[in-house]
């Protein structure tokens, strides 16, 4: 008896011990191994396209940059006790960053498009079945979306060469990391280092992109191009007062023919177009099937007078900057109860605006590039003709070409597409307002204040002892 | 056991009567059992002070002869019973009931892999019985718990019927893997948790039916537990369910109806219509605005209050109820036995849209096919609705926080009488709005069913399989209408989503028992394997046809789909063993070796095991004559267990789909670690069990100190890596503490029991180291040397006596009145000092009444949530605030109250992270207070019933706390937002048995 139960015992374990290897092993099943992704082709192809997707995000395009730089300046304006009041951005509006508060989800977010493209470029050489074209193409990709990376930290969160400001940090930028390394603990890099960065990225993906190259998507526009490399090109050479690059990029994309000006007639309509129109080079195509789709936080929402929450409204200083016969001033309308409300994002359907593009890079700006850079000595066009351009087919009279005329234009222009935060960084203007929202609301902010550079987000300094923080605030 | 006493009982009996001093009258009678009514066979009645008894026959009957029946006192007992003397008072006919004795070490307990007797324990385990369960009006098993078992800390963050609770058992002892311990019913591990789709929080536990369970053994060191091996870390909880029994069978039918309601026993509540109109006054002249100017930006004339007005809380929450009915059946004979019940039960909460139903069957069935082999089935069927409304964070339709925030003067009807959900201030939401016209809510399908074959091939030796199927089918779904939102309403929108969780289970144990002499032995050797799977499909469609409220009614290019699996496998071997020397000396060891899928292929394998030892005092021979004592045992183990309570795949470096621009690409969204192994548990234990006074005063203590090392921790790391954080075995923390379990029996004889219990523990968390960092967290963090959960706050001073701006402690200590100057500090712990609870028990001829008091003393609350917005110094203009918040700086030298308010107060003195919102967490809280009747046999017997008993029950009637806010249970973390808080409910039921 005893003899039969041992062996039953000993023949149930070892029907149990069999494959238990097998049993013991419980792959992923909604995700991809990191091997496999980056080591086929299908797999480097599927990362270079979702190194895209966190842009839609609400902490970046998807609502956040353009709002909270918007907000703090004198086209923003909250409307305290309305029915559009959630309390949605008001440390934006109130210039009130620490670095708890601060606007950390772009160093979380831009990081991120940084980590996801530098493990392609990492591994794309040694993977087979590409063709050397296409690697090209992929790689010219991944530089273009590091360099803008790069281009909006560092001047969220470091100060522009031509910043005024007195801040004893002025000259960090931000960490560069360059290769995947989970260890590093890097330390800022200087404002010259990050530019240099951008600029070598850029060069490349301009010699490595076929100029024909455009990667197929429901909006051809919502991925690079060769137009949006120098488009960027010529901002960052902008803001980095290289006068002659910024023309000369301009002019590659006013010259390429590829894109034209939206007549007065047409740009009421052109903002809340389901693709690209033709002045735009490149936007971030929203959609609820977008996996960063901001849903309640986006823009329009916060923007728009059908939007859920309408925090984000518009000052009477920036309306009354447009003539009558201006096309642009019908891109200002009203909430309900009249206060302002930029229209540039009133939703792609009807009813509740559920998405809207958001263009990052148009023509009108190459123009008013150049016209900058070639008052501020570059040469090979005319400042003249470019503002002038840019003022007919608005249908507004034109700017004298002075640096004043030329910053007017660029802000009735560029107005709440997130760009007059930065021009005042870095041309050494105070930010200044008269339509404020009560007496608590700073009405200016002087040029030489520390707060043209947002606070590093604390939980950085937690984990990283290398890092400084931006003068001005504390590490905690 | 039982027939050895009884020889020994029997024999000491007949010595005894060859002795007596054979003189005057013979007093008989029947020996019961209190309960039940059941005869007492081999009961023993001795004459006090003499050496004559005798025992009881088959039939409960005695006969036993007394010097002088008006003097004689008769010492009945029984084993498992109380002993009780009973006055005689010159009577013939003296019949006894005996009341069980639950405290007794006779007792068997469940225990891992089987059942053992209280004597023979060497760890630290506490059990209790289903005493007292069956009334509470509680939907799901571990709501009973709190307070009543030393060391097990029942914590809610919602008082919603059908809610998770949060149980931490000696502490908290994982910083990222699980903190709650394993539930086990009826020998097989079970999902426990939040199964909630769509609903607030929806506990997988509410499929087990408190009235079903027997008894509850809650394992607590290491030496209890480590039969559990990797999953024992946090203890082990092992529900028994009711089985059948031999003998004639019985019916039972129970119904209950009760009310909750809600009620903050601190003196918290919000300002009426005059106060807010007054605060907010204030806080428009002071910032220099005009109340009374129609065109300011905010008006707010004394004429508003001549309009109507509302008590928001009011309209928004109700008095709920519930109703329960019950059939059991319980018998069997001596081949087969049963037990069965169904069980219907409804809440309604108490703000309006919350509901909860479950429909829920039991069948506990054996069968002997031979002689020495037995076959049972349990079979557990539960379905459950819990229908919600959006509530457990700082939603505008949550009926709460909409009931604190919105102002009185706010309209909430229209003139005909209806709703109005045209209110801005609440983002046009009205949460009465919402309760009438959206959906949200969960159905749970749950079914646990267990099949075993048992085979005692030999008399010693016992072989048994056990293989259980545990599936819970849910379905959610949620609507928005377009009616809910005002503003020009909203595009309809549905989301649907369904999902399964399937987990099988194979036990198989081999038995060995023997007895030797003095010697005892046992060894349990045994095999068990776990396949957990989950799948789920998620659909959302916004626009879709309110009247055909289906996906395909929605524009298809706006309709997105989701889905996912995860599996998880479990593969164990071990074994355990016990020696007894002379119920004097007890010894237990276990051994577990487990493999787990969740782990790195490095680190798939982790062995546990325990060792533990207990000395008996009170059965050495020296001890026989101290009368007072019955029993001094104390007990000393060591053991290892582990936790591998993390998400699956944890181990892989792995990319996950997204979708951008109408193509579907890839982000990396986890990172690999090959050596990610389980977090372990080493625990001491040294412990002490005593009776005095014919254990009429008994209890317990203990002390422990459970480390945690190779903590599994998600370790924050520059975000310059594209990552946040990375999931790996570093650091370690511990739990140290002590508990005290006290019983007395202060009145106990034939009519008249009246028993005291109490239990305290005091329990430390330390963490003692975090790899490289100090600290993790911001605000709420985890310190090296402090507890878990460590307020990192700013140091809020108080007001400026002067002009009633807010003052914070800068860095170097001085006050100033700037917020970005204010330092943080290290400011508590929501961590209590001591936890348990006492209780008393008095019955008299069928009366019972006990009440029960649960408390915790120390410890923080952080009320960071609602506060900031509620006591907020005028930030928030459109919303109502505290009452107490009517404390406010009004004159300099005013000092301890709040700033004066300021319309649009940007100081940021209503900051989430000031220690100002911090608050004493300690409460008494009057957990449970049950009378009950049982009608005399005599009248019920008429009537052909067994058995009628009646009672009412108040839960939770009333907490000792001064929180401002409705209770002071706000979760292990101390915080929460828009939480449904612990109500108030009083029940009534019947309970027939026939």
């Amino acid at each position: 008896m005893k003899k039969y139960i041992l062996l039953t015992i000993s023949a149930l374990a070892a029907l149990t011990f069999t494959g238990c290897d097998d049993f013991l092993t419980e792959e992923p099943t909604t995700s991809q191994s990191d091997v496999l992704t980056l080591n086929t082709a299908e797999g480097i192809a599927d990362a270079v396209i979702g190194a895209y997707s966190p842009l839609n995000s609400s902490a970046w395009y998807g609502a956040a940059y353009i709002l909270n730089t918007e907000m703090m300046t004198s086209d923003g304006r909250r409307y305290p006790g309305t029915s559009h009041d959630s309390g949605r951005y008001t440390e934006a509006y109130a210039l009130n960053w620490t670095p708890n508060s601060t606007y950390a989800g772009l160093w979380s977010g831009a990081y991120y498009v940084i980590a996801s493209v530098n493990s392609v470029l990492t591994h794309i050489d040694a993977v087979s079945g590409l063709d050397e074209a296409t690697k090209n193409n992929y790689k010219a990709e991944c530089l273009f979306l590091r360099a803008l990376s790069y281009f909006d930290l560092v001047n969220v969160y470091a100060l522009p060469k031509g910043s005024a400001s007195t801040s004893q940090t002025k000259d960090l930028g931000v960490p560069i990391v360059l290769t995947p390394d989970l260890t590093a603990k890097p330390a800022r890099n200087t404002v010259d280092e990050v530019y240099t960065q951008i600029f070598a990225d850029l060069d490349q993906a301009e010699s490595l992109m076929d100029p024909s190259y455009q990667r197929s998507g429901t909006d051809p526009k919502g991925f690079a191009s060769i137009y949006a490399i120098y488009a960027l090109h010529s901002r960052a050479a902008l803001y980095h007062q290289d006068w002659q690059a910024a023309a000369d990029y301009a002019t590659k994309v006013i010259e390429s023919k590829k894109f034209s000006l939206w007549s007065a007639k047409e740009l009421p309509e052109a903002y809340t177009q389901d693709l690209g129109g033709k002045e735009v080079i490149f936007e971030v195509y929203d959609s609820r099937n977008n996996s960063y789709n901001p849903y309640h936080d986006s823009v329009c929402n916060l923007t728009s007078p059908k939007g859920e929450y309408g925090d984000c409204g518009v000052s009477s200083d920036l309306y009354n900057l447009y003539e009558a016969a201006d096309a642009r001033k019908a891109l200002i309308g009203t909430f309900s109860d009249g206060a302002y409300a930029t229209l540039k994002y009133a939703g792609k359907g009807v009813g509740t605006p559920d998405a809207n593009n958001i263009i990052v890079f148009r023509l009108s700006e190459m123009y008013l590039n150049r016209a900058e850079a070639v008052i501020n000595g570059a040469s090979g066009s005319s400042a003249v003709s470019d503002l002038s351009a840019i003022a007919n087919a608005r249908g507004a009279s034109v700017q004298p070409a002075t640096l004043s005329g030329v910053y007017l234009e660029r802000r009735k222009e560029l107005a709440w597409e997130g760009h007059l935060w930065f021009d005042l960084s870095r041309t050494g203007r105070d930010m200044t307002r008269t339509d404020v929202a009560g007496t608590a609301i700073p009405s200016s902010l002087p040029a030489s204040s520390y707060k043209w550079a947002f606070p590093i987000p604390v939980r950085e300094f937690n984990v990283n002892p290398n890092l400084r923080q931006n003068d001005g605030y504390s590490e905690n | 056991m039982r027939k050895i006493q009884l020889f020994f009982t029997a024999l000491a009996v007949f010595a005894a009567s060859g002795l007596a001093f054979a003189q005057s009258g013979e007093v008989t009678g029947v020996v019961t059992d209190a309960g039940t009514g059941e005869t007492v066979p081999g009961a023993s009645v001795v004459v006090k002070g003499t050496l004559t008894g005798a025992m009881s026959d088959a039939n409960g009957a005695y006969s036993v002869k007394v010097s002088d029946k008006s003097s004689a006192v008769l010492v009945v007992s029984f084993v498992g019973y109380r002993t009780q003397e009973v006055q005689v008072s010159g009577r013939d006919l003296v019949d006894v009931a005996l009341q069980i004795d639950a405290t007794v070490l006779n007792d068997v307990v469940v225990v891992a892999y089987g059942t053992q007797k209280k004597e023979a324990i060497t760890g630290s385990v506490s059990s209790i019985d289903n005493k007292g369960l069956a009334e509470t009006p509680v939907a799901s098993v571990d709501k009973m718990l709190s307070g009543k078992l030393a060391g097990v800390n029942i914590s809610m963050t919602s008082g919603q019927p059908g809610a998770v609770s949060q149980i931490r058992i000696r502490g908290t002892g994982s910083i990222n893997a699980s903190t709650s311990p394993l539930w086990v019913v009826d020998g097989i591990p079970v999902l426990s948790g939040n199964i909630g789709l769509f609903s607030n929080s929806n506990s997988t536990l509410t499929s087990l039916n408190p009235s079903d369970i027997e008894s509850i053994t809650v394992l607590k060191d290491a030496a209890a537990a480590a039969a559990y091996g990797s999953r024992a870390a946090n203890g082990v909880i092992l529900v028994t369910t009711k089985r059948g029994r031999e003998g004639q069978s019985s019916f039972s039918a129970s119904a209950k109806f009760g009310v909750n309601w809600l009620q903050s026993d601190s003196g918290f509540r919000m300002m009426n219509a005059r106060e807010i109109l007054s605060y907010q006054r204030d806080a428009i002249f002071n910032a220099g605005m005009d109340p009374d100017d129609p065109t300011g930006s905010y008006y707010r004339p004394l004429s508003l209050l001549e309009g109507k007005l509302y008590d928001p809380i009011k309209e928004f929450t109700r008095v709920g109820n519930l109703q329960e009915y019950q059939l059991s059946a319980r018998g069997g004979n001596s081949r087969s036995t049963y037990y069965s019940s169904l069980s219907y039960q409804k809440t309604e909460g108490i703000a309006y849209g919350i509901s909860f139903q479950k429909f829920q069957g039991r069948i506990n069935a054996t069968y002997k096919l031979l002689k020495n082999l037995e076959t049972g089935v349990n079979m557990n069927l539960s379905y459950s609705k819990q229908q919600d409304v959006p509530m457990q964070d700082l939603y505008y339709a949550n009926p709460i926080f909409a009931g604190e925030t919105l102002l009185p003067w706010v309209p909430l009807k229209n003139e005909d009488g209806s709703w109005n959900v045209e209110i801005p201030s609440n983002s046009y939401q009205n949460p009465r709005v919402t309760a009438i016209y959206d959906k949200q809510n969960d159905k749970n399908l749950a079914n646990n069913t267990t099949v075993s074959l048992t085979w005692s091939p030999l008399r010693y030796l016992t072989l048994s399989t056990k293989n259980s199927a545990e599936l819970h089918f849910s379905k959610g779904i949620r609507y928005w209408s377009p009616y809910s939102q005002g503003n020009g309403g909203q595009d309809p929108q549905l989301q649907t989503t369904r999902s399964d969780d399937t987990q099988l289970t194979t036990s198989n144990t081999a038995t060995f028992n023997n007895t030797f002499g003095y010697h005892s032995v046992r060894l349990v050797l045994g095999q068990e394997a776990m396949k957990y799977k989950y799948t789920y499909d998620y659909i959302n469609a916004p626009g879709v046809n309110d009247n055909i409220r289906f996906p395909q009614t929605a524009p298809q290019d706006k309709v997105t789909a989701k889905g996912g699996e995860t599996n998880e496998t479990l593969l164990s071997y071990f074994a355990i063993g016990d020696y007894n020397y002379d119920n004097r000396y007890f010894l237990q060891a276990n051994f577990r070796e487990d493999g787990s899928s969740l782990f790195g292929e490095d680190n798939k394998w982790g062995a546990f095991w325990s060792a533990s030892a207990s000395w008996n005092l009170s059965n050495e021979k020296f001890m026989r004559n101290v009368d007072w004592l019955d029993l001094a045992k104390v007990r000393v183990s060591y053991g290892v267990n582990g936790n591998n309570g993390i998400d699956a795949y944890k181990a892989y470096g792995t990319y996950a789909s997204t979708q951008y621009n109408g193509v579907t690409g890839f982000l990396p969204n986890n990172i690999e670690n090959k050596k990610l192994s389980w977090e372990k548990n080493k625990t001491w234990n040294v412990g002490l069990d005593f009776g005095v006074l014919k254990n009429r005063i008994s209890g317990s203590i203990d002390i422990y100190n459970r480390k945690t090392v190779d903590m599994l921790l998600t370790k924050a790391i520059p975000q310059t890596t594209g990552f946040s954080s990375i999931f790996s075995n570093v650091g370690s923390m511990s739990n140290k503490g002590i508990e005290v379990l006290l019983n007395a029996d202060l009145i106990s004889n034939q009519d008249m029991l009246w028993t005291v219990s109490g239990n305290i523990a005091f329990n430390r968390t330390k963490i003692l180291d975090l790899g490289d960092d100090d600290f993790l967290g911001t605000w709420r963090r985890t310190v090296v040397g402090k507890s878990m959960y460590t307020y990192y706050l700013y140091d809020y001073y108080g007001v400026n006596p002067a002009n009633g701006e807010a003052l914070y402690v800068a860095e170097d200590g001085s006050l100033t009145n700037q917020f970005s100057k204010a330092r943080r500090h290290y400011c508590g712990s929501p961590e209590p000092k001591a936890t348990g609870g006492f209780n008393t028990n008095f019955s008299w001829k069928g009366i019972n009444l006990g009440v029960y008091f649960e408390y915790k003393i120390g410890g923080k609350v952080f009320l960071l949530n609602e506060h900031s917005y509620l006591e907020s110094d005028g930030a928030y203009m459109s919303m109502n605030q505290l009452a107490s918040a009517k404390n406010y700086w009004k004159k300099p030298g005013d000092t301890g109250v709040n700033p004066k308010p300021v319309a649009d107060n940007t100081s940021n003195s209503n900051n989430f992270e000031l220690d100002r919102w911090l608050e004493n967490a300690s409460y008494l809280r009057l957990k449970d207070v049950t009378l009950s009747y049982t009608l005399p046999q005599k009248w019920v017997n008429k009537v052909f019933l067994k058995d009628v008993k009646v009672y009412v029950s108040g839960l939770n009637l009333y907490c000792f706390n001064d929180v401002d806010f409705w209770d002071p249970e706000q979760g292990v973390t101390g915080s929460t937002a828009g939480q449904y808080p612990l109500t108030k409910s009083l029940v009534g039921g019947i309970e027939i048995t026939f």
